[in-house]
């Protein structure tokens, strides 16, 4: 079964994990459409060893009370932004790509305070070296597609972590689809 | 058939003449003082029988367990018993020799004087080894005597001081000094590897002994730590850890001082190789998602751009005679590797064969490129003549074969597979033969391995 977007359950309320922050309304617009194509699944396993991934958000609590200010952990908690695929040895951007770019920078441009670390990530078929290249030429990509779309340069950094850092450790296509990837980190 | 080989001799006077070598026990275990002042010099030196072809015949030595005094302690025996394992494996390991089984002597007293030399050829072992253990203090003394089984000479003798715990590095010293007699070739029993290994979700740098004993673990940053390279000298290690948020080189010493060589705005930077005489390191770095190479002058702290292209530059690796460096780029579409002089001139593509060449490796000799390429589905190790482009295949087994790198005498290459299911490390003669798995507890990756 598939997992509504966490874009799609934050459409109305963005939710802070109750239990660390209280709760605080937000209004940030939901994207207009889905993209077409639909892209790979999402990895479900949270980008950074050190963030576990939150728990599936609790109804919301009738009232917010206290607001305090959302952090980027928090955003990145969410996945406010997509993770965008790529083809085997590719760093051009497919159709679903720029999809999901464009719901992407959509939100970069109404949440003008944040910065975005785009990180580079390829799957196992490739040498780890040439890797750590390929991933830098994917999460420049999406860079420069942010740029394209008005998005301050100097808002968007970029790293790569070739194929040290897989969300599905299998060996199948399926795998693999889901490993070639560039991820969304917010920053303060 | 058995060689015919005419071994060195020394003169009579050099039954004498024993290399002085002591193991100190401080904390810098292979520290080596002089022999005494006015003491004879070290043996070796007088090779006539060099053997260094692949394909010869090995020579076959008898190395019966070495001769105990009847003082020695628990301790003592297992310390010589480890030194005898140590030379014999490092001995088989170097491929020149083939140590003879215990069952042909069983018969020959080991204490008898003279030794007789009649029996021992008839085992057909060229030469012998005798080594004897006696405590000295809290320490151990090996005294090691080569003979030539035919000539009925010594033609090599050894006496090394140490303290039990050192007995490997006792037993790979006089290993080297046998290989070096025998080949006029320095041994590699001495040498290291550096790699990295999976600790949680993350990756650390290793080194441990060639033959994958006395491990340690020289990074604990928890952050991602890659592409360990030894400086030439073996005393420092280049790497790639992302422990200030990108990417960036440090060398960590033997001492255990770690530095940042980032050159300024290198800040997304992979792939480091010393240069021969160890002053420089090239790098590749990327710059709005394009990789060059850099060649990163230690003393100066200047780097210096040498390769200008569009594609991805990477996995540089420099010659052994400092004035070439090879790489991989894909400029022409799909990753192959180029060779071009260490300023960046001259460029030439030395792969044509299949889709994916990466990851060179230049041979100590220089005359061989080790790399890894793409064949049916899955990465092998290849090596390619450097002169003519014409490339051999090593491995062909189940599974990824990538990162090869040279031992210090061209013989072996260490390198990363995945054929038992997870990444580990292995070692194989330079033709592909003899392929061993160097276990270790959890996946490893990317090995180097020390001059």
């Amino acid at each position: 079964m598939k997992q509504p977007r966490s874009l799609v359950l934050i459409a109305g309320l963005l939710l802070l994990a109750p239990v660390i922050l209280g709760s605080v309304g937000c209004k940030k617009k939901p994207p207009a459409e889905q993209p077409a194509a639909a892209p790979p699944a999402q990895p479900v396993t949270a980008p950074k060893p050190i963030v576990e991934p939150p728990p599936p958000p609790p109804p919301p609590p009738p009232k917010p009370v206290a607001s305090k200010p959302i952090t980027a952990a928090d955003l990145n908690m969410q996945k406010i932004l997509r993770t965008v695929y790529f083809d085997y040895n590719k760093y051009d951007l497919r159709d679903d790509t720029r999809a999901g770019l464009s719901v992407n920078s959509e939100w970069l441009k109404a949440n003008s305070k944040w910065r975005v670390l785009i990180e580079g990530h390829c799957d196992d078929r490739g040498t780890n070296e040439y890797n750590m290249a390929l991933g830098d030429k994917r999460a420049n990509a999406v860079r420069q597609y942010l740029i394209t779309a008005g998005i301050d340069a100097s808002r968007v950094r970029t790293i790569s972590y070739g194929e040290e850092r897989p969300v599905d450790p299998g060996h199948s296509e399926d795998a693999w689809a889901k490993n070639r990837r560039a991820e969304f980190v917010i920053e303060d | 058939m058995p060689q015919t080989r005419r071994l060195s001799f020394l003169p009579e006077a050099a039954l004498y003449v024993l290399g002085m070598l002591f193991l100190a026990p401080s904390s810098s275990p292979l520290a080596q003082t002089p022999p005494p002042p006015g003491g004879p010099p070290a043996g070796g030196g007088q090779i006539t029988g060099v053997i260094s072809a692949p394909g010869l015949t090995r020579l076959a030595l008898a190395i019966p367990p070495f001769r105990l005094s009847a003082l020695a302690s628990a301790a003592l025996r297992d310390a010589s018993d480890e030194i005898h394992q140590t030379i014999l494996s490092d001995l088989e390991f170097s491929g020149y020799f083939d140590v003879i089984p215990a069952d042909r002597y069983a018969g020959i007293p080991l204490d008898a004087t003279p030794i007789p030399f009649q029996r021992w050829a008839a085992t057909n072992a060229i030469a012998l080894l005798l080594g004897t253990v006696a405590p000295e203090g809290e320490r151990l003394a090996l005294e090691g005597l080569l003979f030539d089984t035919r000539g009925e000479q010594l033609i090599l003798g050894k006496r090394y001081r140490g303290e039990t715990s050192v007995a490997r590095q006792v037993g790979h010293r006089l290993a080297n000094e046998i290989v070096l007699h025998f080949t006029g070739r320095q041994g590699i029993a001495l040498s290291r590897l550096t790699f990295e290994g999976r600790v949680g979700k993350t990756k650390e740098i290793f080194v441990m002994d060639y033959d994958g004993r006395g491990m340690r673990q020289v990074t604990r940053n928890g952050s991602l730590n890659v592409s360990s390279a030894f400086s030439p000298d073996g005393t420092k290690v280049a790497f790639v850890s992302y422990k200030a948020g990108t990417p960036h080189l440090y060398v960590l010493s033997q001492e255990g001082t770690m530095a940042d060589i980032t050159p300024a705005g290198a800040d997304l930077s992979a792939a480091p190789d010393w240069s021969p005489d160890g002053g420089s390191i090239v790098f590749s770095s990327a710059k709005n998602g394009d990789s060059e190479l850099y060649v990163h002058n230690l003393a100066t702290g200047k780097s210096q751009q040498i390769t200008f292209s569009p594609a991805s530059e990477t996995s540089p690796c420099w010659s052994p005679n400092g004035r070439q460096i090879a790489f991989t780029s894909d400029r022409t579409g799909r990753p192959q590797i180029y060779l071009m002089d260490a300023e960046g001139a001259n460029v030439r593509r030395l792969t044509f064969e299949g889709s994916y060449n990466d990851e060179p490796s230049w041979s100590p000799q220089g005359d061989r490129i080790a790399y890894a390429g793409w064949v049916d589905d899955h990465f092998d190790i290849f090596v390619a003549d450097v002169a003519t482009g014409v490339a051999q295949r090593l491995t062909d087994a189940a599974g990824y074969n990538e990162n090869p790198r040279w031992s210090a005498d061209g013989r072996h290459i260490v390198f990363t597979s995945n054929r038992v299911g997870i990444y580990q490390i292995y070692t194989m003669d330079d033709n592909g033969n003899r392929p061993a798995r160097l276990a270790t507890p959890f996946e490893a990756w990317g090995p180097d391995w020390s001059r």
